[in-house]
């Protein structure tokens, strides 16, 4: 056999959604912080993410992360996101998935009935609570970063829907929140190319007519996903499908995203400090968000949340790449 | 498969894109004796644990919706060197020339099948529709491309009306181990194209569905053979818009050096229940092949340079001529390429609830 590489994976998922986690193979990206590792590794590296996420080893909706020597002495972990879209600062159902692959792997010191991890992200530092019962991973719960509702009752014109009402908040990402009532579209899978068009066309009507930008981190400018809620959603209990730039459902119901929608209840009055809130994926899958205390985020009414989800280990692999094969960065339709 | 295994292990394949995950352990429920390997895709279809292998390997998160490979099982006698069901994630197909290329590829560089450093080996398989050789060239002591012959490949129809909700068009069926409807991408206003790629899948499953839902392909012997499997969708190119990978430039030098014609064609083909072939499709390329051969566009000597959406391509020419239920039929012989993409060891979590998986296109 020959290879150009070998890169060890611990491949799971969090609730539907896939984390490829690379435990070997690559070595210690160049950078001083994981933020500058990111930066250098999208200038630098970027074939080795989609040789990574991209097909034939992975697939429109792959997901990973990459682990690394931590850059800061608080840390156990270093961790680089990576996607089919590129590498987020931080990835709430990544995280989960790391989390459970470092205690299921023996990679951190386990103890029970939590054991605490402290990834060193791109985003700064993340906390996952691990709740270990005989060794198992059996829910993470993170404390996510300052979120806030950047405004309610938005309206765009969006081609083939008309005007389309939204709100938008922030939970690491910006997400538009949507009705899928107020669009028409029933929430069945047998609907899903429509949801997704509507997904995809609001959030560039959005980032053309309205676009956002976080008060502090001004580089962060962009609405990349859709929460589209199904009827009947409460302040307790939403389904949703999350539509993602440039075309994809996720698979679990999104840790950001969580954040988000809980920002957007909590600044319509309709969810509490303390209040568990369960938040359904488009597959049936589910996050269970609470709202640890009120903050600002730059002079806005903001919230801290949390989110807990489960992460399952499905194998092992080795990811190979032949000196002669044509796709050497893998390929997308 | 009495019990579901703890673990199984894999080897996967790229065929010009397209995926080809390799089970090679014994799978036990698929080793009655005396058996063919047309019989043992018969109980692999009425086995609840081959399925959920089957559903395993190709749902998220461990597969995805395009995900196709296969089960070694044992040959139907020794004149093969192995036997393979193939899969995908609606069932177990017939025949798979992508995964035949992918096989030889790996019989070789697994040492499965002795190959010189510089020569061609020729690797048996049975599948279910039939004994294939995949005949794997090897320079330099690495492999540089496959090809296999089918089995023997024939135009079924042609110019079959297919009455779509907003128009009709006319598509031939051939035969290449499998039933396909061909017709242009331009006959319902779409290219072989990614910017067209969610069209094409509605479009694919459309005309196949009305095709078989009004019988319009039944295979004359076999009837477990019946149906359309996919539709293929054309494009003429022009030389220049062709491949540059170097067993394409090789044949279509030594088809140009002695006299012959060089067609050149971009296809997609949407399979099963709306898969994408990411390769140029090897049981669909041979289908055109004999299309081509019974239109007298494609004569011995000539070459069918058969490019995918994704850009790779496989090379194809009648190696003979025969007769197969009664009909004019051809024996295509398909060159492509498959490259090692990884090995994984897939287990199955007891607390994990989406097992075997899901699929979400």
């Amino acid at each position: 056999m020959r290879s150009r590489v070998v890169y060890h994976a611990v491949d799971s998922h969090t609730e539907g959604m896939p984390t490829r986690v690379i435990t070997g193979g690559v070595g210690v990206l160049p950078g001083a912080t994981m933020s500058e590792k990111r930066l250098r590794f999208l200038a630098e590296r970027d074939d080795l993410r989609t040789l990574l996420m991209y097909e034939p080893r992975g697939h429109a909706a792959m997901s990973g992360a990459i682990l690394q020597p931590p850059t800061r002495p608080d840390a156990d972990w270093g961790v680089l996101y990576i996607e089919v879209s590129g590498c987020l600062p931080m990835c709430g159902h990544g995280t989960i998935g790391v989390a459970t692959v470092l205690v299921e792997t023996g990679m951190v010191a386990v103890s029970e009935p939590e054991t605490v991890i402290r990834l060193d992200a791109p985003a700064g530092l993340v906390t996952a609570r691990v709740q270990v019962e005989d060794g198992r991973a059996v829910a993470v719960t993170l404390d996510n970063v300052a979120s806030y509702c950047h405004a309610l009752d938005e309206e765009v014109e969006v081609e083939g829907f008309g005007r389309v009402r939204y709100d938008i908040a922030y939970g690491g990402n910006f997400y538009a929140i949507v009705r899928l009532e107020d669009l028409g579209i029933p929430f069945e899978r047998a609907h899903k190319q429509r949801m997704l068009d509507a997904g995809l066309a609001i959030m560039d009507a959005i980032n053309t007519e309205r676009p956002v930008v976080h008060p502090e981190h001004p580089e962060i400018a962009v609405c990349h996903h859709v929460y589209l809620e199904a009827p009947g959603s409460t302040a307790a209990h939403s389904r949703h499908a999350m539509a993602i730039h440039p075309g994809w459902f996720d698979r679990s119901p999104c840790g950001t995203g969580t954040s988000a929608r809980m920002a957007q209840l909590h600044a319509r009055g309709m969810l509490d400090v303390g209040a568990d809130f369960v938040n359904e994926s488009f597959i049936g899958s589910r996050f269970i968000g609470r709202i640890r205390e009120v903050t600002t985020v730059g002079g806005r009414p903001g919230i801290l949340p949390s989110v807990t989800g489960r992460a399952w280990i499905t194998g092992t692999a080795q990811y190979l790449l032949d000196p002669s094969d044509p796709y050497p960065a893998g390929f997308l339709l | 498969m009495s019990s579901r295994p703890e673990r199984v292990h894999t080897v996967d394949y790229h065929t010009g894109g397209e995926p080809f995950r390799i089970v090679e352990e014994p799978q036990p429920a698929l080793l009655g004796e005396g058996l063919s390997v047309l019989d043992r895709r018969e109980v692999a279809l009425h086995d609840p644990q081959a399925q959920w292998l089957r559903a395993l390997l190709c749902s998220e998160p461990r597969g995805h919706a395009d995900m196709y490979g296969g089960f070694v099982v044992p040959p139907d006698d020794a004149g093969a060197h192995l036997g393979v069901l193939f899969w995908h994630k609606d069932g177990f197909s017939t025949a798979c020339g992508h995964g035949t290329i992918a096989l030889g590829t790996w019989a070789v560089e697994s040492g499965r099948v002795p190959a010189p450093a510089d020569g061609e080996s020729e690797v048996v398989i049975d599948v279910p529709s039939g004994r294939v050789a995949a005949v794997v060239r090897t320079a330099g002591g690495r492999v540089v491309s496959a090809r296999f012959r089918n089995v023997a490949s024939y135009a079924v129809a042609r110019a079959v009306t297919v009455d779509l909700p907003d128009r009709s068009v006319s598509v031939d069926i051939g035969y290449g181990g499998a039933m396909y409807a061909v017709l242009p991408a331009s006959a319902v206003g779409l290219r072989v194209a990614s910017a067209d790629y969610t069209a094409l899948i509605a479009r694919g499953r459309q005309i196949r569905d009305t095709l078989n839902a009004a019988g319009a392909a039944q295979h004359r012997s076999d009837p477990r053979l019946s149906g359309i499997y996919g539709t293929i969708f054309t494009h003429d190119l022009t030389p220049d818009q062709g491949s540059s990978e170097p067993h394409v430039r090789e044949a279509v030098a030594a088809t140009e050096a002695a006299g012959g014609r060089v067609l050149w064609q971009r296809n997609v083909t949407v399979f099963a229940d709306g898969e994408v072939d990411r390769s140029p499709c090897g049981s669909g390329t041979s289908a055109r092949v004999a299309l081509l051969a019974a239109a007298g566009e494609l004569g011995d000597g000539d070459l069918l340079v058969h490019s995918s959406i994704v850009g790779s391509t496989f090379t194809a020419r009648v190696a003979g001529h025969t007769e197969a239920e009664g009909a004019v039929a051809v024996i295509p012989e398909v060159t492509g390429t498959a490259y090692r993409v990884g090995e994984s060891t897939f287990t199955v979590d007891p607390a994990d609830p989406l097992v075997p998986g899901f699929v979400l296109r």
